[in-house]
């Protein structure tokens, strides 16, 4: 099923895309002769051209650098901000679905008042509170992010737990921890590698959200909210300052939820698959 | 091999004690099969959880019942049932296609299976997998072995399911309707290599099962439940040809299909529900023989014959 996907040229597309931006992104300096941060005050908000090709900014710095720049810090947020929540996700979802009892209302009972608060309002406070700067906004990002996906793990937790499959299992012998590890673990992936597609670009809008409100990536560094921050303020006057950001920031979401949605799109049709055989 | 006396089964709810099973008893000796038939809801599976053990911790139980040296199950503690599940007893499942894990290849859960009731090494293991599954009638089994559950029919699941079930070379075999979701065709392979299985390692065997034809001929005993009561227990030849019990009647009546006024007797009522205390026998709303008797106690099983029966019209051992 996931090579049928695959083979979606769309879904293609978009790996190529997303490839070709952790390539340039991590290449960097080695593919273009302008550093992200060297100023020119001569060169200033010069348009697209040859020299630069997508012009440069206030203090003259060349945008396209900025922008490879840019993406690289997102990516490495988003990246982080997914690990911290898949694996606290997961550890919390699968330990309340599995133990259940008082252990699972406990977990439950956390994660409904976390569940209650804008999820926004503890990102802001907690880098309020950790000070802004790139590792406290993935640290505040994927402690706020793993809590749909602990939820939806619990529950993926609990069905396959009662499923016959499990019973079966459990009377040919097999002891708890087996049975956790062969069989119920193994059934989540699913959930969550979908939960992770969808979770990356959460992650670069929040950023891109944090860092235009001023709470994200500090100055000189560029990440593409910093970027699409500073192209607003002369957006009538030098449009391209603020159009490329935001077009690259676009293209690189709409790539990862393409690819989340294919993901979803093969696993529930291989459910659908299952349940039509049966 | 499998001795159950008197066990009866009943779960609490709202502080009352809700009878699901009530004095069951049974006794089954090496390449014995008894078949358990009744209606859906009459407690069938039920026999097998208890008998696994299953029931332990989770519903009322008294009775006892001994399987395989083990002299009390209901008493046992957790390790010793799962040693006794390892070891002893095998299990067929009743949806063989939800009954295989459907991330993991064939190999990966007959591997497991096999180092956990044999002791085999993981390697031993695969080619013993290999084995059985020539045994289960498979003419490739490598290409089996590395297939998922979701490739596979349902016949062939429950094939797999068998050689699991017969890995450990087991001396009890409990098969919850085994055939239930299968097609004519596959029931009748399962049924065959139960039968063949059964005379290989002469194991006892429990069959749960709507499929009357199948008990007839692969049964000594069999035992007919009615909302969770034994009502008539007996030889499989003279169950079958001469019914006392009015459900049984109407069962084989309609199995045989006889006349067009035993079958209407079928449709007469639904057996009350499981919380509804009714005094006296539970099959008496649609009993057609049903005497004044039936509704103020329940009849117990007394001997006739070769067999027992729970009705107030053999009272006494002789028919009134």
């Amino acid at each position: 099923m996931l090579i049928k996907t695959l083979k979606n040229r769309l879904v293609c597309a978009c790996l190529i895309l997303i490839g070709l931006y952790a390539v340039v992104s991590v290449g960097g300096t080695i593919f273009f002769q302008y550093e992200p941060n060297t100023q020119d005050l001569l060169q200033a908000n010069t348009g697209p051209g040859v020299a630069h090709w997508l012009g440069t900014d206030y203090l003259g710095r060349d945008l396209l650098a900025r922008i490879v720049y840019g993406i690289r810090i997102s990516l490495t947020i988003a990246f982080f901000a997914t690990l911290i929540n898949i694996t606290v996700g997961f550890l919390v979802g699968s330990v309340s679905g599995l133990l259940g009892g008082i252990v699972d209302r406990l977990l439950v009972g956390v994660l409904d008042i976390f569940w209650c608060v804008p999820p926004f309002l503890i990102v802001v406070m907690l880098t309020v509170a950790l000070e802004p700067g790139i590792k406290n906004i993935f640290i505040a990002l994927g402690l706020v992010l793993w809590i749909p996906t602990a939820r939806m793990i619990r529950g993926e937790v609990r069905v396959i737990r009662n499923s016959p499959f499990i019973k079966f299992a459990r009377l040919n012998g097999a002891g708890s921890f087996k049975i956790m590890a062969r069989h119920i673990l193994p059934n989540c992936i699913p959930v969550l590698l979908t939960t992770a597609a969808f979770s990356i670009p959460d992650a670069i809008m929040a950023e891109a959200f944090l860092s235009i409100v001023g709470l994200g990536v500090q100055a000189p560094n560029a990440s593409l909210g910093v970027l699409i921050s500073d192209g607003l303020q002369s957006f009538r006057i030098y449009p391209w300052q603020w159009f490329f950001p935001v077009l690259t920031l676009t293209m690189l979401v709409l790539c990862f939820n393409i690819l989340g949605d294919a993901l979803h799109e093969a696993y529930s049709s291989k459910a659908k698959g299952l349940l039509e055989h049966d | 091999m499998i001795d159950v006396a008197d066990l009866s089964v009943s779960i609490r709810k709202d502080k009352a004690v809700i009878p699901l099973l009530k004095n069951v008893s049974f006794r089954l000796g090496p390449g014995e099969t008894l078949g358990i038939i009744g209606e859906s809801g009459s407690g069938k599976s039920l026999v097998t959880y208890a008998l696994l053990g299953l029931l332990n911790h989770t519903a009322g139980l008294e009775g006892s019942i001994a399987v395989c040296g083990c002299c009390n199950l209901l008493k046992a503690g957790r390790k010793e049932i799962s040693q006794l599940r390892r070891q002893k007893i095998g299990y067929i499942p009743q949806n063989p296609q939800g009954s295989l894990t459907p991330t993991r290849k064939i190999k990966a859960q007959m591997q497991e299976v096999i180092a956990v009731k044999t002791g085999l090494r993981w390697k031993e293991a695969a080619n013993y997998a290999a084995e059985l599954l020539v045994k289960v009638g498979f003419s490739e089994p490598g290409r089996i072995l590395r297939m998922f559950p979701h490739q596979l029919s349902g016949g062939m699941c429950q094939r797999i399911a068998v050689a699991m079930a017969i890995a450990g070379k087991p001396e009890v075999v409990l098969a919850d309707e085994p055939t239930s979701s299968l097609d004519l065709l596959s029931k009748t392979e399962i049924m065959t290599l139960l039968g063949k299985a059964q005379k290989e390692y002469n194991f006892a065997m429990v069959l749960v099962t709507h499929d009357l034809g199948f008990a007839l001929k692969y049964c000594n005993t069999l035992a007919v439940l009615y909302s969770g009561r034994l009502v008539e227990m007996g030889d499989t030849g003279e169950l079958c040809f001469y019914p006392r019990h009015p459900y049984s009647k109407s069962l084989f009546g309609c199995f045989f299909n006889e006349t067009q006024e035993r079958q209407s007797a079928l449709f007469h009522g639904e057996p009350p529900v499981f919380n509804n205390r009714v005094p006296g026998c539970r099959y008496f709303a649609c009993c057609r023989e049903r005497i004044t008797a039936c509704e103020v106690q329940e009849p117990v099983l007394v001997r006739i014959g070769t067999g027992q029966v729970a009705c107030w019209l053999y009272d006494g051992g002789e028919n009134r």
